[in-house]
C-alpha cells in the first residue's frame, strides 16, 4: 500500500464519510421509526381518541367483574382460555373479556368488550388504534416480524455508528449549538441537523441503545448459543417460570374474577392487576395467572401471581431474582418504554422523539442539499440523486400523510364495516404509497410543496371530521375538561401549522439561479 | 483516504477507489460484526469460566456488544487503507478465536 493510496486523514473526514453513509442508507428506515415510535409514547391517548365510544371512566366496579363472569359462564363454556384484560388508567380500553375455543388462534378468538362502570356490553368500533402506530415501530407491516426485527435492529445499529461518528463529523456542534442561521442555505440545514440532533442527543443515544436491548438476542444471538443448548434453555434460566397444570378432565366451576383479583391485590399491596388469563377454565385443574402494572425499575414478571382458578388459592412459584446484568437489561427496556412516564416526562420523551424525527429529516435533506451545487449538469441529476431526493419527500411527508389517513379512516369508515381495522390500516399504507408514487412522478419542488400542502391540510381536517362525527370535538372536550380528546385536536392543529409554516417557507425561498448550461445530449453525468 | 469519486478522474483510479470503498464497507459492516459477535461470545465465556452465572454472563456480552461493534466500525472506517482495516480485524479474531476455542462451547 504505497503511493498515494494511503493517505493520513484525520478523524474527523473519515468519521464525515462514514456519518454520511451509515445516516443515509437507513435513514429512511430511522425516521420511520422515530415517527412512529415517538406516536407510541401516547399509544393509549391515541386508543382512546380511536374508540371515541368508550367512557372516560377507567376503574371497574363489581358490577362489571360481575357481568365479566356471567359473560365467560355464558357464551364461553368450554374454551380453551379466558381472558379479561382492565382498563389503562391512561385510557384507550375498557374491561376486555375474550375467549379461544379449542383450535382456534389467537387472532380468532372472540372478543367482547364491557364498561367497566356497569359491566353493559358497548359497541366499539374495530381499531388497533396507537397499538398498531406502536408495533409498526419495530415489527413493520407486509413483511414477517422476523424480518422487519432484523432490517430495524440493523437500521439501529446504524444509527448508533451515525451518532457516534456524527459527535466526531460536527466537533464544533456544542458551540454552534446557538447558531441556527436561517436563510443561508445548506449552512441553515445543516444548523438545523445540528440543533435537532444536540438537542435531545443524550435522548437519541439512549432510544437507540435501550432500542436495541429491547431486541436484545435478534441480531446478537451467539453468546447463547455457545452456552446455552437453545434459547429456551436460556430463558428457563433466565426468567422465572410460572407452574404447570395439565388439564385433569374433572369438572370444577371457575371461582368468581372479582374473589381472583382480591387475592392478588392482597399479594401487590393493593395494586389493580391489568390482565388476567384462566387456561382450562371449568377443569379441576384450571389456572389463573395475574400480571400487574410494572411499579418498579427494572422488575419483570416477578409481580406474576399464579392461581387455582377453582378456589383462588396461591398456587407456590419461585420468585425472580434477576442477576445485575439481567437487571440492567431491564432497566434499559423500562427506559425504553417509559412505562414510569407521567405526563412531563412523557411529553418532553415525545417532544424528544419528534427532535430525532427532525434530525433524521434534515440530515436525509441535507444529503441532497449538499450535494446539488456540485452536480455537473443541476437540470439532469444522476440517478442516486434523483432516488434519494424522491424517497426524501415519499418518506418525509408519506409516512405522516400516512398517519393522518389513519386517523380520518377511523371516523370516516363506516363503523359496521367488516374489517373496520384492517382497512384503517390499508388507508394508511394507500396513501403513503401514493405519496411515494406522486413523488416520484413531479417535478421534486413541486412534489414537496403539493405533499406538505396534502399534509398540512389533512392534519387540520382532523379535528373538524371528529366534531362532525363525533360528540367529542375540541370545543366539547376543552369544556369538558377531556384533556386526552384536547390535547389529541391540539396536536393535530399543531402538525397541521408545522407543515404548512414548512410549505410556506419553502414556497417563499427562491432557489439561486444556477447558470444556465448547454444540455448533454444523452450524456450521463455519473459521480 | 475515502475522497469524493467526482474528486476523481482517470477511470483506472475510479476502478482502484470503488473497490477500496467496497472492500471496506464488507469490512466495516460484515467484518465488525463478525469480530463482535466473536467478542461477545469470549467475553461470556470468560466471565462464566470467572464464575459469573451463565445467563448473566450472556447478558452483559451482549448487552455491550452494540458499543463494541460501533467502535469496531468506527476503527474500520478511519484505518488508513482496507488492507489496513482487514489486518485490524483478524488481529482481533485470532486471539478472540483461540479464547473460544479453548474455553469452547458448553454443552
Amino acid at each position: 500500500m504505497r503511493g498515494g493510496r494511503v493517505m493520513k486523514q484525520s478523524l474527523r473526514q473519515s468519521m464525515a464519510w462514514l456519518h454520511t453513509w451509515a445516516g443515509l442508507v437507513p435513514g429512511w428506515v430511522l425516521y420511520v421509526i422515530f415517527v412512529f415510535g415517538s406516536a407510541a409514547f401516547f399509544q393509549h391517548e391515541i386508543d382512546a381518541w380511536m374508540r371515541p365510544e368508550l367512557p372516560s371512566e377507567t376503574r371497574v366496579s363489581p358490577r362489571a367483574f360481575a357481568s365479566a363472569d356471567a359473560v365467560l359462564r355464558a357464551r364461553a363454556a368450554g374454551a380453551e382460555s379466558w381472558s379479561v384484560s382492565l382498563p389503562d388508567a391512561r385510557g384507550g380500553s375498557a374491561l376486555d373479556v375474550s375467549w379461544q375455543m379449542p383450535g382456534q388462534g389467537r387472532r380468532e378468538a372472540t372478543r367482547i368488550t364491557l364498561d367497566p362502570a356497569t359491566g353493559a356490553e358497548i359497541p366499539v368500533r374495530e381499531t388497533r388504534g396507537g397499538f398498531f402506530l406502536y408495533r409498526f415501530h419495530f415489527d413493520l407491516h407486509f413483511i414477517s416480524v422476523m424480518w422487519a426485527r432484523y432490517l430495524v435492529c440493523v437500521a439501529a445499529m446504524a444509527m448508533l455508528v451515525a451518532i457516534l461518528s456524527g459527535v466526531v463529523t460536527h466537533k464544533k456542534i456544542f458551540t454552534d449549538f446557538f447558531m441556527l442561521r436561517f436563510r443561508k442555505g445548506q449552512r441553515s440545514w445543516l444548523d438545523a441537523h445540528n440543533v435537532t440532533a444536540v438537542l435531545a442527543l443524550p435522548f437519541h443515544l439512549m432510544i437507540t441503545y435501550t432500542g436495541l436491548a429491547t431486541l436484545l438476542f435478534t441480531l446478537m444471538p451467539w453468546a447463547i448459543s455457545a452456552n446455552f443448548p437453545d434459547r429456551q434453555a436460556f430463558y428457563a434460566t433466565t426468567y422465572p417460570q410460572g407452574p404447570e397444570r395439565e388439564a385433569s378432565g374433572e369438572a370444577t366451576p371457575v371461582a368468581p374474577i372479582g374473589q381472583m383479583i382480591a387475592k392478588a391485590q392482597g399479594q401487590w399491596g393493593g395494586a389493580m392487576p391489568t390482565y388476567l388469563s384462566i387456561e382450562n377454565p371449568g377443569d379441576k385443574a384450571a389456572m389463573a395467572t395475574l400480571y400487574t402494572a410494572k411499579s418498579e425499575w427494572g422488575n419483570g414478571r416477578s409481580d406474576t401471581v399464579y392461581l387455582d382458578a377453582t378456589n383462588a388459592a396461591l398456587l407456590p412459584s419461585t420468585p425472580a431474582t434477576p442477576g445485575r446484568a439481567t437487571a440492567t437489561h431491564r432497566v434499559m427496556v423500562d427506559l425504553h418504554t417509559a412505562w414510569f412516564a407521567g405526563y412531563g416526562l412523557r411529553w418532553l420523551y415525545f417532544l424528544s422523539g419528534l427532535g430525532g424525527v427532525a434530525m433524521a429529516a434534515t440530515g436525509l435533506c441535507l444529503w441532497c442539499v449538499k450535494r446539488r451545487l456540485k452536480l455537473p449538469d443541476p437540470s439532469r441529476p444522476h440517478f442516486g440523486f434523483r432516488l434519494v431526493e424522491r424517497l426524501n419527500i415519499g418518506f418525509i411527508t408519506g409516512a405522516p400523510i400516512g398517519i393522518a389517513i389513519y386517523f380520518l379512516a377511523n371516523r370516516l369508515l363506516p363503523v359496521a364495516m367488516a374489517r373496520h381495522a384492517d382497512w384503517e390500516i390499508n388507508a394508511l399504507f394507500i396513501a403513503w404509497g401514493g405519496t411515494l408514487v406522486w413523488a416520484f412522478l413531479r417535478q421534486p419542488r413541486r412534489a414537496w410543496l403539493e405533499t406538505l400542502t396534502a399534509a398540512a391540510t389533512l392534519y387540520a381536517a382532523i379535528p373538524l371530521i371528529n366534531a362532525a362525527t363525533t360528540p367529542r370535538g375540541l370545543a366539547p372536550s376543552l369544556m369538558a375538561g377531556d384533556w386526552t380528546f384536547a390535547s389529541f385536536d391540539l396536536v393535530m392543529l399543531a402538525l397541521a401549522a408545522g407543515f404548512a409554516f414548512t410549505g410556506w417557507t419553502l414556497a417563499r425561498h427562491k432557489p439561486r439561479q444556477i447558470p444556465a448550461r448547454k444540455r448533454r445530449s444523452g450524456g450521463e453525468a455519473t459521480a | 483516504m475515502i475522497k469524493p469519486l467526482s474528486a476523481i478522474f482517470s477511470p483506472r483510479e475510479k476502478t482502484r477507489h470503488r473497490w477500496s470503498v467496497a472492500s471496506r464497507t464488507i469490512a466495516g459492516t460484515l467484518g465488525a460484526y463478525a469480530v463482535t459477535a466473536l467478542g461477545t461470545v469470549a467475553v461470556s465465556l470468560v466471565l462464566a469460566a470467572l464464575g459469573v452465572t451463565r445467563s448473566e454472563a450472556v447478558t452483559a456480552a451482549t448487552l455491550a456488544s452494540y458499543a463494541v461493534f460501533a467502535v469496531v466500525a468506527m476503527a474500520v472506517f478511519h484505518a488508513a487503507s482496507p488492507m489496513r482495516a482487514w489486518a485490524l480485524l483478524i488481529g482481533a479474531a485470532v486471539p478472540l478465536s483461540l479464547i473460544v476455542w479453548f474455553l469452547g462451547p458448553a454443552r
